[in-house]
């Protein structure tokens, strides 16, 4: 059986990620469709309290994340707030967070369209 | 097979983690930790060849448990970033992986872990046949089996008495027993183990060693007159 990953996704990581192993991609899209609104939530909250540290942390813990379901650009809105979580104002960093909320809900769609094809197949 | 830990406190990467070592048959996935802490109380009680551990945790780090273990396993540390990468290998650590991590990097890092466990093994085996280890007063004490006269069950202990002095040592005589590799110790009743090189003399059912008289069982006595070259 073959997969043919949609085209807005990184094609190139997830090729290098699961090669033809599309059962442990279909897992890795449900577990981000199931932890990143927590992630976020927790990113919000350190951004509103000015908490930087914890704004470091979560951006760390998620920038793998986002290349685990080809979402490069995701992952470099993440970079951008770890490397910037010291030296950004926090209006900066709530920009850069908003740019991450709205990408991340364009994007959820294609991940459950993408994790019901596998199931199909 | 390489009993193997996951110390991972991001979901994704623990689950990618754990479906990866199911892919390796040498792989005996025996723990899945979010927390570092949680890790550290298997680590002191079970034996355990290698930890997939995540550096960058709440709490303690990855690089803080690797500082509180004293016998340190194989470690593959897993992290985001490479910039902790300079510390990491200050600790002697087996391969350093950059998450998200792909199938073939980690195949690569459980080849590395095998060669380091077989050359280990090698040196075992070799020790082995010259000298034991004990662990004494928290310290690893080198005994050649030449300066060994005997040893003596006492309680849940073992008592070795060498040439250099007497060392006690948590052990059963059973797990001793299997221990030894050189096969001129042998087993003479249930609180001794003596190294045959060094018998004074036979009476009865003693053997006098170190001027100390040792008894012999009646089971193993015959054992011990099979043993000797009795002319």
């Amino acid at each position: 059986m073959s997969h043919k990953f949609n085209s807005r996704l990184d094609l190139s990581v997830l090729e290098e990620l699961y090669g033809n192993d599309y059962e442990y991609a279909m897992l890795m899209f449900d577990l981000y469709l199931e932890s990143i609104d927590q992630e976020l939530a927790r990113l919000k909250e350190a951004i509103e309290t000015a908490q930087r540290e914890m704004i470091r942390q979560v951006s760390h813990k998620i920038k793998p994340v986002f290349l685990m379901v080809g979402l490069s650009s995701l992952n470099a809105i993440a970079k951008q707030l770890e490397s910037g979580h010291g030296t950004m104002s926090i209006d900066e960093l709530s920009t850069l967070y908003g740019e991450l909320l709205s990408q991340i809900e364009l994007t959820k769609p294609i991940l459950i369209e993408e994790s019901k094809k596998i199931k199909r197949i | 097979m390489i009993r193997t830990i996951i110390v991972e406190d991001e979901i994704m990467a623990r689950k990618s983690l754990e479906k990866m070592c199911q892919k390796f048959n040498q792989l005996e996935l025996v723990g899945v930790y979010e927390t570092a802490e949680e890790a550290l109380i298997t680590l002191n009680k079970d034996s355990i060849d290698l930890i997939l551990l995540d550096i960058d945790m709440p709490g303690m780090s990855g690089l803080d448990l690797v500082e509180k273990l004293v016998d340190l396993p194989q470690v593959v540390f897993t992290t985001g970033n490479t910039e902790y990468a300079y510390e990491a290998y200050e600790y002697d650590i087996t391969d350093f992986l950059k998450k998200p991590i792909s199938p073939d990097r980690f195949a690569k890092a459980i080849l590395k872990v095998e060669g380091i466990r077989d050359k280990r093994n090698e040196l075992a085996i070799a020790s082995a046949k010259h000298e034991i280890y004990i662990k004494s007063d928290g310290r690893y004490i080198r005994l050649p089996y030449d300066d060994i006269f005997y040893f003596e069950n006492i309680g849940d202990y073992i008592k070795a008495i060498t040439k250099k002095g007497s060392f006690l040592f948590h052990d059963t005589m059973k797990g001793l027993d299997s221990k030894i590799t050189n096969p001129r110790f042998l087993k003479i009743h249930r609180s001794y183990i003596i190294n045959m090189n060094m018998i004074k003399d036979i009476k009865d059912n003693t053997v006098v060693i170190d001027q100390k008289v040792l008894p012999v069982s009646r089971a193993y006595k015959n054992i011990l007159l099979n043993s000797i070259n009795l002319v």
